[in-house]
């Protein structure tokens, strides 16, 4: 259904674009109507890379390309979404947050009771085991597929605080009437929907908010209105444990009895103002699923060559969030090396506006959370700072690696 | 700095950031990113554009797609009337090229459920409108070019500045005051000399386009940097 389904839409809205070039287009034909044609081809397929094969490539990509409207879920569809995020870049200048959700379908219970029929709930329903529950979501795409829509919907809605614009009839309301969301007041968002290895969908989104990094940017220097800023970020986004994550089972019917109550839906969120409650639920989430694990897409290059490529595991920081300025100082024997400053310097200027940014500021600036305590709840150091990247070059050479900032620069 | 700097590594964190209303809410593995600088945010929406554009057409896949296409079209000829002739045969190896491109797809099955049931691929807050900026600058230009020769005048004054007919004139910044508004024309003596009451010199509306981009607000910088474009209000006003 899927494959009828892009066919029409594919005969509906996509052609071929034939360049209006009449010596090309002869050139073409002429190509056709060549009985060498099957034998270059053949031998074009095995060689790809011969320049007999970028020849012929060349002479059919000048004919033509493929032009229209968008085919659902095509990669062209995928390509278009690249001059949107730029219009948007250009327009609301950069993003504030880059989120990423990977919705479990394997624990929602919504799934699981759609795919089993089971549309009246009863407290005596018996929440299946793991196994049980991945191959009941496996089973039934669709039930898993429109739980995820509604989800990711009514996230980018609550949460995240716009709703989707092909979702509603009406205009996104005026900035100053929008209400304070999860991210702060958001401008407007890009959301991208992924498949994982194993076809379950995830969720990428970019979104702006009144706090943009150009806001921030400018009031790098301002003391106050940094100290705010980090504020607000700290209230946002977390890099530790807020407490020791303890695995209480859950106390409603399951078959598999060792079932943390956390990852039964069926139990309730505690409310924010019950703080402990709050943190102990948020620590037992946090431990059993937002815990860097290495795997394959760890090792793609260029970076993931030398390293894990989405740079985890990261050091401990004791100190607050704060920002770093990046640049390269001279060791006492003459080496220059990258270190971090927590100390803002100057704002340093070659006298060239940016044609992206608009800026003469080319101070590297980066954002750096506070991770106390390592992979537990407790701090483990005493005060220090550190920045850590590692970078291996050339000769497997170290270039980039942890630096004590606190201990180094006295800050 | 350290002879090992390795050693500082001891002290591992594998949390992946994270948003605790998020978290707690969705109890799943999520990824939030602030990115408080424009180095991150740049990094991460070069990384978000490169990710979403993928380009899946190899050119060795290419050239598969042509060699199944002229094996199936010698296999299965065209049937239309002028079946043989270079101009259908090219047609109909394009055709069949379009068809095997977007037709042989392998997709998961939630992929195809989502499809199904119109969730779109890409999500946005707003909607887009392709606006062909180049043909209308060559457009204007071409206009600009073909304006009437300035009006001859017996004042000895430097002569009129040439004009334009716009249509959404109000739109603009409202011209200057000429400096030789009194020079004996019957015309508004609030608009050039020579011009309509909705019209503009043309050369004012170059320093117009040329200044949109010049333009900074004073508490919120955009890219377009046009006043209209100030959709952030008094961002961080409330950042507290």
């Amino acid at each position: 259904m899927f494959n009828i389904y892009q066919r029409v839409v594919t005969s509906r809205r996509v052609s071929l674009l034939v360049r209006n070039n009449s010596t090309s287009i002869q050139r073409f034909m002429q190509l056709c109507a060549n009985p060498e044609l099957p034998t270059w081809l053949q031998y074009c397929v095995e060689n790809p890379r011969s320049k007999r094969a970028d020849d012929l490539y060349k002479e059919i990509a000048a004919v033509a390309h493929v032009a229209g409207s968008s085919v659902p879920w095509s990669p062209l569809e995928r390509k278009s979404v690249l001059s949107k995020i730029i219009s948007m870049f250009c327009y609301l200048s950069a993003p504030s947050f880059f989120l990423t959700i990977s919705p479990s379908d394997n624990d929602s219970i919504l799934t699981l009771r759609i795919a089993q029929g089971e549309w009246r709930f009863s407290t005596e329903w018996h929440l299946p085991s793991l196994q049980e529950r991945t191959r009941v979501t496996t089973d039934h795409p669709i039930a898993s597929a429109r739980i995820f829509t509604m989800l990711m919907f009514a996230v980018l809605e609550l949460l995240v605080g716009l709703p989707c614009e092909h979702a509603t009839r009406t205009s996104t309301p005026p900035v100053d009437a929008r209400l304070l969301g999860n991210f702060g007041v958001v401008i407007a968002f890009v959301a991208i929907i992924e498949l994982q290895l194993r076809g379950t969908p995830h969720l990428h989104a970019l979104i702006f908010c009144d706090v943009s990094p150009q806001f921030v940017r400018r009031n790098l220097d301002d003391p106050q209105i940094r100290e705010q800023i980090l504020h607000r970020i700290d209230t946002i986004v977390k890099a530790a444990l807020p407490c020791e994550p303890i695995a209480v089972p859950s106390r409603q019917p399951c078959q598999d009895e060792s079932t943390p109550a956390f990852r039964d839906q069926r139990t309730a969120v505690p409310a924010p103002f019950n703080l402990s409650e709050f943190a102990a639920h948020v620590a037992g989430v946090v431990s059993s699923t937002n815990m860097h694990t290495h795997a394959l897409t760890c090792t793609k290059p260029p970076h993931g060559t030398t390293r894990c490529r989405t740079a985890y595991p990261r050091g401990s920081r004791n100190g607050p969030t704060t920002f770093l300025q990046l640049t390269l100082l001279r060791d006492p024997g003459g080496k220059e090396q990258p270190v971090a400053l927590s100390h803002i310097g100057p704002v340093l200027s070659d006298g060239v506006d940016d044609p992206l940014l608009r800026d003469r500021d080319k101070r590297v600036i980066v954002l750096e959370l506070s991770r106390p305590n390592g992979d537990g709840p407790h701090p483990v150091t005493e005060d220090g700072a550190y920045y850590v990247d590692i970078e291996l070059g050339e000769n497997s050479r170290c270039v980039l690696i942890a630096f004590p900032v606190a201990m180094q620069y006295g800050c | 700095m350290d002879a090992n700097p390795f050693c500082v590594l001891a002290i591992i964190c594998r949390v992946v950031t994270y948003s605790p209303a998020l978290t707690a809410v969705l109890r799943c593995n999520t990824d939030v990113q602030s990115l408080g600088t424009m180095s991150q945010a740049l990094a991460a929406t070069y990384y978000l554009a490169k990710y979403v554009s993928k380009n899946s057409e190899t050119q060795a896949a290419t050239l598969s797609l042509i060699q199944a296409a002229q094996q199936h079209i010698q296999d299965h000829p065209s049937v239309a009337s002028d079946s043989g002739t270079i101009p259908r045969t090219a047609k109909h190896l394009l055709t069949r090229f379009l068809n095997s491109m977007t037709g042989r797809t392998e997709v998961s099955r939630p992929m195809a459920a989502l499809a199904l049931m119109d969730t779109p691929a890409n999500l946005f807050s707003h909607s887009f409108q392709s606006v062909h900026v180049f043909p209308a600058s060559a457009y204007l230009k071409q206009l600009i070019d073909a304006r009437p020769a300035p009006m001859q005048v017996d004042d000895p004054d430097p002569p009129p500045e040439p004009i334009l007919q716009v249509n959404d004139a109000e739109l603009m910044d409202p011209p200057p005051e000429p400096d030789n508004a009194d020079n004996g024309d019957d015309s508004d003596s609030s608009s050039c000399t020579n011009m309509d009451s909705d019209s503009l010199p043309a050369d004012d509306i170059l320093n117009n386009i040329g200044r949109v981009d010049e333009h900074d607000c004073d508490d919120v910088f955009t890219m377009t940097a046009m006043p209209t474009a100030c959709v952030r209000g008094q961002g961080g006003g409330g950042v507290g």
